[in-house]
């Protein structure tokens, strides 16, 4: 060895510690960027010199800077971040439906059922006040009116989560793009090199689109040996090195709702995903607000048709000159069991009463309704045939768009009807005589008739206003047990709605709650491994500065010696 | 929620420390406000899911107490009704004991009658101010209409009130699941309406393929449930639960076999009945499932069979209801059935009147050769009675059904007492009916006639507000149009069918006026049992209450056309069908050419009595004995006289009038009554009305008792209400209030973690191996 060598071998060193110094300082320039993977050189032994017997070695050689990222944690990390994001909108969704609902408030549906229920009582006391009966219909309005507008919110917010979805639609591409652009420019600058280093900013970068990416689909990251991450979502690849597979939104529609999802746009199926915001955002909308309006819905149609069904069998203190069935049917001649109707009459009866009020006459007729599935079935039509042979009443027809109603008319301004005792449901059924009309939640409303006529507001039994009891009977179907309903009464299927509602909310946000503690746990992993110390920086910056000092050290006397030399 | 987050093992650094710093500063702030937002709204939840339990247990106490608070509030606004007619009930009462203090000074010996014509005027204007307490308002609702909307409840009518309201009740829920009455009716508090006239007669309507099974046993209904129909060797499970009527049983007995077996069902007109084909005998029996009573309630439990018999099922006694119609009470039709090999040819015979007599008519096809197809006969001899046949001519094996029943509506005699049908049971196809042929071979017998027709012609006679009414029920087909032609009329009745749905009760909402309903010349009074005099009448209740008096001997004597004198003595006799009995049963009364009847007027009602005998000379009398007044006191002499002669005829009739007139026991009966007697001073008639008096102050006064008594049990639930509503209030605030004294310390305390927390910040921030270097 010669002291040009040692001169060399030290020149070499104060390069390795030069660019020791410039990875420390990167350090600690991007010791606050976010996902920023701390960096650290890999120092190996120079190669040796053989010079007789002897080996020696010629100093420090920079192998390559490599960041300081685990895979195992990563993916932990992607995963965690994943159902945190899938949890997330969950949550979300049950917090604002919590919102809608407003339960522990005064204004919330049940509040304002039970104030329509203590109008229904009111009327008890005073059943010739009109001014109480239309309190009651007023109250019944507003229950109408708050299953509209729960409904309406419910949507809105249903709507809000597909525009959520349309734009991570967009992001995901981005994402796509961006992935593989960095997946061609490391490949470049890498080239397949053994320890993968030499594109350390870059693959921070694309370990960063990966982490988004992950957040809002679960998906599989695996690198190959170029060097390139490709990107899978339940078997379908979504990224291959340089290339990817752009997805879309398309719509689909149900129950009134349109639903947004996500395809891949090349094969036309459906994106794979179990986790991630997408998922959460698919499982707030599908599930949560979905599942929501659906028990909205069907609380609103029994407590509809069950109400409906009891104001339907009594007789208010006047009569109606004219009323039209609600609920059409495709098939006038089918059985109204079987003509595709809402609620489901059955085999029974009812009576209509006919009010001369000339001379305050009334006449009652038997009206069947043969049900019994045997023979003769009664349909629309035979309904309607059977109305229009009672006297005082006529009946007609009405069919537009292959949907048939029919018409009840007085048969002169001095004759009003009303009908009572109906064991079969059709009225309710068909919508007739009835206290609200709708079918759902968001289409609740109170019989305009009934608004315009509150002294048809059906309080009596049997005779025009000559009792309360069908007012008794309406006032307490709150606390009766309901036979469609196996036995549960409404004020029981109101406590399963809120009640379901606000155990499952409390579920997914501790579901929320726990999964961000794992998220921020793996996160504390993940940082613990890729992020910068500035103290550990500092001491590897004293370790290269004296490292750079020692070796200029060397050059130093080297060339001490070699003046030395070159004096003798 | 706070959370503790591991710390990693391994290394640390500064994003590490940064990240962890501001989470935990996020969280303090986070829960400051969160205590802040608890502090200022008093409330521990600020979202139910905050405490998803508590929250549940919350609503629930809300609801409750929501509704508590609606009754409470409720509650007082009906009290509020009851104070003021307890207030108009008060003002009535002083009325009435004011009204008997002058009565009482009335009737007494120095009372003269310009002090009775004064009371008699003040007895006029306290019915006035009776009036006006009875007709009261309060916030819109006549406080005394009962629960009908009517304008005014009582009206001044010609000397009389109209009670136009009813006795019905208006409850109101006072709190969950509890009814209380918030209104008194008129009749409650003034004796508006009078006692009825129950119906005697049960109406026995016959049951058809549209009666409801709900209307079964008089309402009571049946037990909806299976039962099992065997031939002895199989059986099959009949499931009603889906019926509503009877023809829904029918049909599900038919369609519901023993294996290989052929039920055939029909009605009678009091229940069912069934039985097997004949081709595979058997013993039909009907059993219940297990638990059950459907058959039993069914009339068709049969448990040991009938063998290949027919099994006729018990009586169904269906109930009255405002649309049955006239033609289906009081009678059964009898029927008879032509059964004939094949299909489309058995023909139903139905009598057009009710009774037993149209029982066991033959009915028979005969071919004499001399009838060909289209032209057959129906003859049936009206002439001879004895000859119960119904014959058909036919071309035998070549007439169709409907030929027959051709030949039988175009018998003029025929079709005015059969009506024909085809039987619904052997037709096939719609359009093969009464296509199938007959024979000789058929014969039938009627069977299942009984009682009568109602008789509608003829209608009825009412007597109120000193008026005769005369009703015609002529157009009427159901019940309902029976009543209907009562309110009508005007006649001031009300009708209702009866609590067991047998019969119809009257009553009249008159006060002031005698009401009597009688026959219009027939018999409809007396099918509908409403006759305010008939054989039944207690004779102790007539008169108004004054009984009919007898004496020790005889009481009056009638006097024959023949010169017969017959001695009456009422001594043994409790009901006015029992003074019938003594005059037709009389001893000297038996030969039909010389007797006199005695029976229940057809034309209004009374007791007449009838000679007949047109050999007599005499003219029928009745002579009073004095001093018995019982033959004033049954209407058959008018009071004061001494003989009543009948007008000379063939036959001689004295026709009495109805001493048992129905009355509204009521304040303004009294009281209009109470003015007239004064006026006439009428002693006894005054002093019963005293004692009326009497019992419609006790009757107001239970009123007052009874509003009272409502009131004050209201009262206590109002208090309850009151302490429940603190106590739910109290439990509702444990679930849901926040404790401020527990929030603010948890303030302080989260506070000094923040400021903590800070302070690590700037200390961990500040801290570099850098400052030392």
């Amino acid at each position: 060895m010669s002291l040009s060598g040692t001169i060399q071998l030290a020149a070499n060193s104060l390069l390795a510690q030069q660019i020791g110094l410039q990875v420390v300082g990167n350090n600690i320039a991007n010791a606050a960027t976010e996902g920023y993977l701390r960096q650290s050189v890999d120092f190996v032994p120079a190669p040796t010199q053989e010079r007789g017997t002897l080996r020696f070695g010629l100093g420090v050689h920079v192998q390559g800077i490599t960041s300081e990222i685990n895979r195992f944690v990563q993916d932990r990390a992607r995963r965690a971040a994943s159902d945190l994001a899938a949890a997330e909108p969950q949550e979300k969704a049950y917090i604002a439906l919590e919102g809608i609902l407003g339960e522990l408030d005064d204004t919330d549906l049940s509040s304002l059922l039970h104030r329509f229920f203590a109008g229904l009582n009111d009327i008890l006391a005073e059943p010739e006040n009109v001014g109480v009966r239309s309190l009651a219909v007023a109250q019944g309005e507003a229950v109408a009116n708050e299953l509209n507008r729960l409904d309406q919110h419910v949507r809105q917010r249903h709507r809000d989560l597909n525009n959520e979805v349309i734009s991570i639609t967009g992001e995901i591409n981005n994402l796509f793009t961006e992935i593989t652009g960095l997946n061609s420019q490391i490949v470049k600058l890498e080239g397949g090199g053994l320890i993968a280093s030499d594109a350390v900013g870059l693959r921070d970068q694309r370990e960063l689109a990966l982490s988004r990416l992950a957040e809002l689909v679960d998906i599989q990251a695996v690198e190959d040996s170029t060097g390139s991450t490709s990107v899978f979502a339940g078997g379908d690849f979504l990224v291959l090195r340089d290339r990817h597979r752009d997805v879309k939104t398309v719509f689909t529609q149900q129950n009134g709702l349109t639903e947004a999802h996500v395809q891949i746009v090349q094969t036309e199926s459906a994106l794979q995903f179990s986790s991630g915001k997408l998922a959460g955002l698919t499982a707030a909308r599908d599930e949560v607000l979905k599942g929501f309006l659906e028990e909205v819905d069907e609380f609103a149609q029994t407590f509809i048709f069950e109400f409906n069904q009891v104001h339907s069998s009594g007789l208010g203190l006047a009569g109606n000159s004219q009323l039209t069935t609600e609920f059409a049917v495709d098939n006038p001649d089918a059985a109204l069991d079987e003509a595709g109707l809402l609620f489901t009459p059955q085999n029974g009866s009812f009576q209509v009463k006919v009010r001369n009020l000339k001379t305050n006459v009334t006449e009652t007729s038997d009206i069947r309704v043969d049900l019994n599935g045997l023979n003769d079935d009664t349909s629309l039509r035979d309904l309607a045939i059977a109305l229009d042979a009672v006297e005082g009443i006529s009946t007609s027809l009405i069919t537009v768009n292959d949907q048939t109603n029919f018409t009840v008319t007085a048969d002169g301004p001095h004759l009003e009807f009303d009908f009572a005792n109906d064991s079969s449901g059709s009225l309710a059924a068909l919508g007739l005589a009835t206290f609200f009309t709708g079918a759902s939640a968001g289409a609740a409303a109170v019989r305009l008739e009934l608004v315009e006529r509150p002294e048809t507001l059906a309080t009596s039994r049997n005779e025009f206003g000559e009792n309360t009891e069908n007012a008794i009977r309406l006032a307490g179907l709150l606390d009766q047990p309901l036979a469609s309903r196996d036995g549960a009464t409404l004020t029981s299927l109101y406590d399963h709605l809120a009640g379901g509602t606000i155990q499952a909310s409390a579920m997914a946000r501790s579901v929320a709650d726990g999964l961000r503690v794992f998220q921020q746990t793996v996160e504390g992993e993940q940082l613990a491994i890729s992020g910068v110390n500035i103290d550990e920086e500092a001491v590897q910056m004293i370790v290269y500065q004296r490292a750079f000092q020692a070796s200029a050290r060397l050059i130093a006397t080297a060339s001490e010696l070699l003046e030395l030399l070159t004096k003798l | 929620m706070s959370r503790i987050i591991p710390v990693p093992t391994t290394r640390t650094n500064d994003v590490l420390t940064r990240s962890r710093l501001l989470a935990q500063l996020q969280l303090d702030q986070r829960q400051l406000l969160e205590l802040q937002t608890r502090i200022s709204s008093g409330r521990r939840l600020v979202s139910p899911s905050d405490d998803a339990t508590s929250s549940l247990r919350a609503i629930q106490l809300q609801r409750l107490l929501e509704r508590k608070q609606q009754s409470a509030v409720r509650l007082d606004s009906s009290r509020t009704f009851l104070t003021a007619t307890e207030m108009a009930a008060a003002n009535v009462s002083d009325l009435l004991i004011s009204i008997r203090g002058e009565v009482v000074g009335a009737v007494g010996t120095t009372a003269t009658d310009e002090h009775r014509e004064t009371v008699a005027d003040q007895v006029g204007r306290a019915m006035e101010s009776l009036l006006l307490a009875a007709n009261q308002r309060f916030r819109g609702r006549h406080l005394f209409a009962g629960s009908t909307d009517t304008a005014k409840p009582f009206t001044a009518d010609g000397g009389y009130v109209s009670y136009r309201g009813n006795a019905g009740d208006l409850p109101s829920f006072a709190d969950v699941g509890f009814l209380y009455l918030s209104n008194v009716s008129g009749h409650e508090a003034f004796g508006a309406i009078s006692s009825e006239i129950r119906g005697q007669a049960d109406l026995n309507p016959i049951v058809t393929l549209d009666t409801r099974l709900d209307n079964l046993h008089g309402g009571l209904g049946i037990t909806r449930g299976s039962f099992a129909i065997s031939d002895g060797n199989s059986s099959s499970v009949v499931d009603i639960n889906g019926a509503e009527t009877l023809g829904d049983v029918i049909d599900l007995i038919e369609r519901n076999p023993p294996d290989g077996r052929t039920v055939i069902a029909r009605l009678t007109d009091s229940g069912l009945q069934f039985e097997l084909d004949s081709a595979g005998g058997g013993n039909l029996n009907v059993q219940e499932l297990v638990g059950g009573r459907t058959a039993s309630d069914l009339g068709i439990l049969e448990t040991l069979g009938v063998g290949s018999g027919t099994l006729v099922g018990g009586d169904l006694a269906p109930r009255l209801t405002l649309t049955t119609p006239l033609d289906h009470i009081l009678g059964t039709h009898a029927i008879g059935v032509l059964t004939l090999p094949g299909q489309n040819n058995d023909l139903v015979i139905e009598t057009t009147q009710s009774g037993a007599s149209f029982n066991d008519i033959t009915i028979q096809f005969v071919d004499s050769g001399t009838v060909t197809k289209g032209n057959e006969t129906a003859v049936y001899d009206v002439s001879n009675p004895s000859n119960k046949t119904l014959t058909f001519d036919i071309d035998s094996g070549n007439t169709r059904a409907n030929d027959v029943v051709n030949a039988l509506q175009a018998d003029s005699v025929a079709n005015a007492l059969f009506s024909i049908r085809l039987d619904g049971k052997d037709t096939g196809m719609v359009t093969g009916a009464g296509t199938g042929t007959v024979d000789t071979s058929a014969t039938a017998l009627t069977t299942g006639g009984s009682g009568k027709d109602f008789d509608r012609t003829s209608g009825l006679e009412i007597v109120n507000r000193g008026q005769i009414y005369t009703i015609d029920f002529s157009a009427a087909e159901t019940l309902e149009d029976v009543f209907n032609a009562l309110r009508l009329s005007e006649a001031g009745v009300v009708a209702t069918i009866n609590a067991n749905g047998s019969g119809i009760d009257m009553r009249s909402s008159v006060s002031g006026a005698d009401f009597h309903i009688g026959e219009n010349g027939g018999s409809t009074a007396t099918e509908l049992g409403i006759r305010s005099l008939d054989t039944a009448t207690p004779l102790a209740g007539m008169n108004h209450g004054f009984g009919v008096e007898t004496m020790d001997g005889t009481d009056f004597f009638i006097h024959r056309k023949d010169g017969m004198d017959l001695a009456i003595d009422l001594s043994g006799a409790r009901t006015v069908g029992n003074v019938l009995d003594l005059i037709n049963d009389h001893v000297d009364n038996q030969d039909p050419a010389t007797a006199v009847v005695a029976q229940l007027t057809s034309q209004g009602n009374g007791i007449e009595l009838v000679d007949a005998n047109s050999t007599g000379t005499d003219s029928l009398t009745i002579l009073r004995e004095s001093p018995s007044q019982a033959v004033w006191q049954l209407g058959l002499i008018s009071e004061g006289a001494d003989q009543n002669i009948a007008s000379p005829g063939t036959p001689e009739v004295i026709t009495g009038t109805d001493k048992n007139p129905i009355e509204t026991h009521g304040a303004f009966n009294t009281l209009i009554r109470l003015q007239q007697a004064l006026r006439d001073n009428d002693l006894p008639t005054i002093e019963w009305l005293s004692g009326e008096l009497d019992k419609d102050l006790d009757r107001i006064n239970f009123t007052r008792a009874e509003i009272g008594a409502r009131d004050q049990s209201l009262d206590v639930l109002s208090r309850r209400l009151g302490q429940e509503d603190i106590e739910l209030q109290r439990v509702l605030s444990n679930e849901i209030d926040a404790d401020l004294i527990e929030s603010i310390t948890e303030l302080s305390a989260r506070q000094a973690s923040l400021q903590a927390s800070l302070r690590v910040v700037a200390e961990a921030v500040r801290l570099s191996l850098l400052d030392f270097l």
